[in-house]
């Protein structure tokens, strides 16, 4: 998206207002930033041990919700190439609300992943207690 | 993972359905009491300008346009520029001629030649004006609203048509925030009722369908139209709109570019665009629905 931006900007971003043009660079961050989320989500579900078909379920709403979110703001971000100004309004209502179902949802797959680490603190012997002494046994071996 | 994808795709279908949206629907009219014929002075002197406040001289003194130019009084000026020639028709386009800029040849600067440039697309959905192939008449519902879908080159012929001029971004600025430095023509704060912005939920706007629309000039005045109350939004000078409804072309031109700039904020604006020292800029041919403008002229 952004190579595509970079090699148009002459011939399509700069005949556009200013404003717009922002539109565009703001909702670039935003998507690089629900990549960034999505990425590292992934990596600390894996680290913190989720395992079969919690593991699954996780790791495919995680996708499917942030390519939502992805494909969304990307269509409300370009979308000067495929509406003018004056009708724009029906498509931004739309791919807001996608964008906002995306986010929210991988918020509540967060939010739903913390609880379970949270219940684990309260067990005696969750995964807690072993993840303390693996880094209990590495540092000792820095410490070598 | 089977009924996920189902929902997913139903979801998709539910909110891609195609309902028709009535983008010209026809708006409340409203007349407000303000003149758009009347002009205020500002007097010469320094100014804060810019969002830090810096000590600006201004040496001259000069008169501006109390609101923006509307529908009615460039439909007017149409067709006298059209029966002396100074505007022409064609391939739907209402063209006039510009001189060209110097060009310097900056990095992305494209060249403006000497030649007739667009001023209103002739036919476009949101011009609010009528032609029928001899005389141009403004939507009579939105004939006190702003003119929009103007180009720079338009906003500037009309000015020049009368013996008037373009404000320059510092004449504009001082006109919209006076001498003591405000965020916004009334003040340091901004109501919902202040001025035409995004989701400001006034009586033209309407959000979940055709979106923002502009209002009436002079419409922030403290009246009350048909239970909307607005707050008397005006600049320390008087100036009705100076924050919101559409972004108003100025009249400089800098060496290695060819953008030309706007100030105001518009309908479809957020809050944080309305303050007095936020520009936007675009290619002098560009027309928008939400853009427009006012004249200047010298004073004493």
């Amino acid at each position: 998206m952004g190579i595509f931006t970079a090699v148009k900007l002459d011939e399509i971003f700069r005949n556009w207002q200013y404003m717009d043009e922002r539109s565009i660079l703001t909702g670039h961050w935003h998507i690089l930033g629900t990549l960034t989320a999505t990425i590292l989500l992934l990596y600390y579900a894996d680290l913190a041990g989720l395992k079969g078909k919690v593991r699954r379920w996780f790791g495919w709403l995680v996708i499917l919700f942030s390519d939502l979110a992805f494909g969304a703001v990307t269509v409300y971000e370009m979308r000067r190439l495929i509406t003018s100004e004056g009708t724009q309004q029906p498509l931004i209502n739309k791919t807001t609300l996608l964008g906002d179902i995306g986010l929210g949802t991988l918020l509540l797959i967060l939010a739903a992943l913390m609880v379970w680490r949270l219940a684990d603190l309260f067990k005696k012997k969750g995964k807690w207690s072993s993840e303390t002494g693996e880094r209990l046994e590495k540092k000792g071996e820095v410490n070598k | 993972m089977k009924k996920l994808f189902l929902s997913l795709f139903i979801l998709c279908l539910v909110l891609s359905a195609c309902q028709e949206v009535d983008f010209n629907s026809t708006p409340p009219v409203f007349d407000t009491g303000v003149d758009p014929n009347s002009w205020v002075s500002i007097p010469a002197g320094d100014f804060l300008q810019g969002q830090f406040k810096e000590v600006m001289p201004l040496d001259h003194s000069y008169e501006i346009m109390v609101t923006d130019v509307t529908n009615a009084q460039y439909a007017e000026y149409l067709n006298a520029a059209l029966a002396d020639d100074s505007v022409t028709i064609s391939d739907n386009e209402a063209r006039g001629y510009y001189p060209g800029d110097q060009f310097s040849s900056g990095r992305h600067e494209v060249e403006i030649t000497s030649g007739d440039y667009i001023y209103i697309p002739v036919k476009d959905d949101f011009l609010r004006l009528e032609y029928d192939g001899t005389i141009f008449t403004p939507i009579p519902e939105w004939s006190n609203h702003p003119m929009t879908m103007v180009s720079w080159f338009g906003a500037k012929g009309y000015c020049e048509y009368y013996g008037w001029r373009l404000p320059t971004e510092l004449e504009w600025e001082k006109a919209a925030r006076g001498i003591d430095g405000r965020a916004f023509p009334w003040g340091d704060e901004l109501e919902r009722n202040n001025a035409n912005y995004l989701s400001s939920r006034d009586p033209f706007e309407n959000m979940a369908s055709f979106g923002s629309r502009t209002t009436p000039v002079g419409f922030y005045n403290g009246s009350t139209y048909a239970g909307y109350q607005t707050l008397l939004s005006t600049s320390p000078y008087g100036l009705y709109d100076m924050a919101g409804n559409v972004w108003q072309w100025t009249a400089n031109i800098y060496p290695k570019q060819h953008y030309r700039y706007m100030r105001g904020g518009n309908k479809d604006s957020y809050e944080n665009n309305l303050r007095v020292w936020v520009r936007n800029n675009a290619t002098p041919t560009f027309t928008s629905p939400a853009v427009g403008f006012r004249c200047v002229r010298d004073g004493d």
